[in-house]
């Protein structure tokens, strides 16, 4: 749907504000912006971060439970604290940037770098893995437990 | 001239490459981003992205689009729950 875009919107004139890398540079600022906030202010302390609205209404822990937590320690170069606050999220990121790198480079320098794929099967192992996980880190024994922000 | 003709009928011997379906290689990331974001529908979004990649790697190019449309929903209607239900807690709190 959007990857003819770009070749299109480049020929119009006047340039459309809103164009392809223009969301890929805004997703990249408000990137920057909160990982500016979340290196500065804790959110196991700052009273301003948004509560998960999952583990508000059922008391439960989703699968993203603890990112900022685990995001706020990783800006620090706490690997190990970040680990066990979410260590799925730690685990993926590797290749979530892998796979937004293309986009980064294309808000960046302005040039479309083909996206990088990864196997069928692995994205249905990703999603079934974080079902997985969602359920696994609810249960209060150990050792799973520990999966618990 | 004749080098021309010969590359056409090389051309012509090569299997016909297999049909590519619009997936874009963004929405499964943002779709997990969107999850560990503590967006729960963001879910339905991996679901779809997920259907999308494996649809348009099995040739199913109408079902990748289609698959591909959902996950794009879904991962709007997960930033836009996620930024009312920011300003839903800010008005609360």
């Amino acid at each position: 749907v959007t990857t003819s875009a770009p070749k299109d919107l480049a020929t119009l004139s006047p340039k459309p504000l809103v164009t392809p890398r223009s969301v890929c540079a805004g997703a990249l600022g408000f990137a920057a912006a909160a990982s500016t906030v979340l290196f500065a202010f804790d959110p196991s302390r700052a009273e301003f971060y948004p509560p998960c609205p999952f583990h508000t209404l059922t008391g439960l822990y989703c699968p993203g439970c603890g990112t900022c937590r685990a995001l706020h320690e990783l800006l620090h170069g706490h690997l190990a604290e970040a680990f066990g606050l979410n260590p799925v999220m730690v685990l993926l990121i590797p290749f979530l940037g892998y796979m937004l790198l293309p986009y980064v480079a294309f808000a960046v320098a302005g040039k479309r770098v083909p996206a990088n794929s990864i196997p069928a099967l692995w994205t249905r192992f990703a999603l079934w893995a974080i079902l997985a996980y969602w359920v696994l880190r609810n249960v209060p024994y150990y050792p799973l437990d520990l999966l618990a922000p | 001239m004749f080098e021309d003709d010969r590359e056409d009928r090389r051309e012509e011997r090569r299997e016909p490459p297999p049909p590519r379906a619009n997936v874009p290689g963004w929405l499964l990331p943002v779709s997990i981003v969107s999850v560990l974001l503590c967006l729960p529908t963001g879910i339905a979004a991996i679901i779809y992205s997920a259907q999308a990649n494996s649809k348009s790697q099995a040739g199913d190019t109408a079902g990748a689009s289609r698959a591909a449309k959902n996950a794009q929903i879904w991962i709007v209607v997960s930033v836009v729950a996620g930024i009312l239900g920011f300003l839903v807690l800010l008005a609360g709190g």
